[in-house]
């Protein structure tokens, strides 16, 4: 049911996924309930639900960052136990280390033996071209707005040419003028490419604009109640968000939150 | 657009001019003369007015006379410089230590836990009580002092220095796990650079810890240095000499504490970017 499309090119593939945590005081909290889902290479995917739903913990199985205590994990037919140079991340917070300029910080991977430094420096010189940020490479975090920031952190997470993008709720402390921009950027960073994005969102229009498909999570347990294939049109522009189609998907999900809400 | 551009340019500059010409702004005119009538009621209405005794209380002009026969006579000067020795070399060796024991302890919780009761234990003691016990230990020459300034800028920078290798945040410790970074890649590219304003800060105690630290030592018992000159002249009822004194080791002080203040703020240059 959970499946996305039932072919060999599932990229990224999660069978029974369970995740509980023991909380402080030793309760048992289940995060993710028997989570199945098939992800297809080169897909954009986004993860949607209320806070709570354990979709930042889906993206962090993926990752390889914790571990799930049942079911299977596989990022391309390979079971993930930890990190692989396969994966880069994008978080919340730009997370930045504001003691390296814009260059060094897009670079870290090179430091961290991912990858030579000259190619590094190519391929971050090419990202920060692309998310407008050329001039900017000798700057520090600090001088940069929150927007800027976060697409340092993407060059950062682009450049050892991972498979997959994983991003979790990454323009969600930014402004909503700035939020539309990146993700009209975003769209066009993954066009030219042939990478994965999972994104996590709790932004239900975020989630419809970026997504091939849009994986909707509801609360305790969290779990997947519905995959959606989002067919509109590539690229999305911001006034399509206008659009009959597009609100058709967003009272859809909706709908969901609402039930949830009722029932809690 | 352009003029918006200019409007969003012109605070900034106006802010760096301000900084720039700030060493004779007008507020540092009025300190300068506050400080200046000061002196002056000192002199002129305060001790002729109570006809106190240049025994208690010299007047700044005694001082000043005091300070320049020490000059010409020629033992403030290596006095000074004496007490100066001490300070650096116990403030860069208590210092070292402390960064060098912080490491571990903030590494490994095994070496938290072996060394931490002695840690403790060495922290509830009052460092300038047993400076007697240094004296008779290690005499009256230049170590025992320097064991005692050492000692005593220790905890700070150690403290300091174990708090701002914690300081990492989550996000930025998952960053360096995505990366499959090795325990010492962590170390080398986040949490050493990221203690940084951590160890400045305690650097900035610890300097001002090393001068008393300095002092109480050559109390105890020393034949040279700033604090020994005190106590001969406390002795003499010589009070413009002890005003002379204590002049000279608050200079040092404040000269110390501005240079680990100026290099902290350039070493750690983003920490003042995110306070301002």
């Amino acid at each position: 049911m959970n499946s996305i499309e039932n072919g060999v090119s599932d990229f990224i593939s999660l069978r029974h996924v369970t995740k509980s945590f023991e909380t402080m005081s030793g309760d048992i909290v289940t995060a993710l309930r028997d989570v199945s889902l098939q992800i297809p290479k080169g897909a954009f995917v986004t993860l949607l639900g209320p806070s709570g739903c354990g979709k930042s913990t889906l993206l962090r199985l993926i990752g390889g960052l914790i571990e799930k205590t049942s079911g299977d994990v596989l990022l391309g037919g390979k079971a993930v136990e930890k990190p692989t140079n396969q994966v880069g991340m994008v978080f919340q917070s730009p997370v930045l280390l504001p003691w390296r300029t814009v260059l060094e910080n897009a670079t870290l991977a090179a430091d961290l033996g991912k990858l030579s430094r000259a190619e590094a420096r190519e391929t971050a010189s090419r990202y920060i071209r692309l998310v407008g940020l050329e001039g900017f490479e000798r700057k520090y975090p600090g001088e940069l707005s929150g927007g800027m920031q976060q697409r340092v952190a993407i060059c950062r997470a682009l450049v050892h040419n991972p498979s997959v993008l994983l991003m979790d709720e990454p323009f969600a402390a930014l402004d909503a003028m700035t939020r539309d921009h990146l993700q009209v950027e975003l769209q066009s960073l993954w066009m030219a490419g042939d990478k994965t994005v999972v994104f996590v969102t709790h932004s239900i229009s975020e989630a419809v604009f970026l997504a091939d498909y849009m994986v909707v999570l509801a609360a305790r347990p969290g779990r997947v109640v519905e995959v959606i294939k989002v067919d509109l049109p590539r690229p999305r522009t911001l006034d399509m968000v206008n659009s009959a189609e597009f609100g058709g998907y967003v009272s859809h999900v909706r709908g969901y939150f609402e039930a949830e809400e009722r029932a809690a | 657009m352009t003029d918006q551009v200019s409007m969003a340019m012109r605070p900034a500059k106006t802010k760096r001019n301000r900084r720039l010409s700030s060493g004779f702004d007008r507020v540092t005119m009025l300190a300068i003369a506050l400080f200046i009538l000061f002196l002056a009621v000192w002199e002129w209405i305060l001790i002729p007015a109570t006809g106190v005794s240049p025994a208690l209380l010299p007047r700044p002009s005694q001082i000043a006379v005091s300070l320049y026969q020490g000059a010409v006579q020629g033992y403030l000067l290596p006095n000074t410089f004496i007490t100066l020795q001490e300070v650096l070399i116990g403030f860069v060796v208590g210092s070292a230590l402390g960064f060098a024991l912080a490491v571990p302890v903030a590494e490994w919780r095994a070496v938290e836990r072996i060394l931490s009761p002695y840690v403790v234990a060495l922290q509830a003691i009052p460092k300038v009580a047993i400076a007697p016990l240094f004296v008779v230990w290690f005499g009256y020459g230049l170590s025992s002092k320097v064991l005692i300034v050492g000692l005593i800028t220790f905890f700070p920078v150690f403290i300091n220095t174990v708090a701002g290798l914690r300081s990492v945040a989550h996000e930025q410790r998952e960053l360096f796990m995505i990366y499959n970074a090795t325990r010492w890649q962590r170390f080398r590219y986040l949490t050493l650079p990221n203690s940084g304003s951590f160890v400045v800060a305690g650097l900035n105690v610890g300097v001002t810890l090393s001068v008393i630290g300095a002092v109480v030592a050559e109390f105890v018992g020393a034949q040279e240095g700033l604090g020994s000159l005190i106590v001969r002249a406390g002795f003499a009822m010589d009070t413009a000499g002890v005003f002379a004194g204590v002049l000279c080791l608050t200079v040092i002080a404040a000269i110390l504490s501005a240079t680990v203040q100026l290099l902290g703020r350039k070493i750690v240059f983003w920490a003042n970017d995110l306070r301002r």
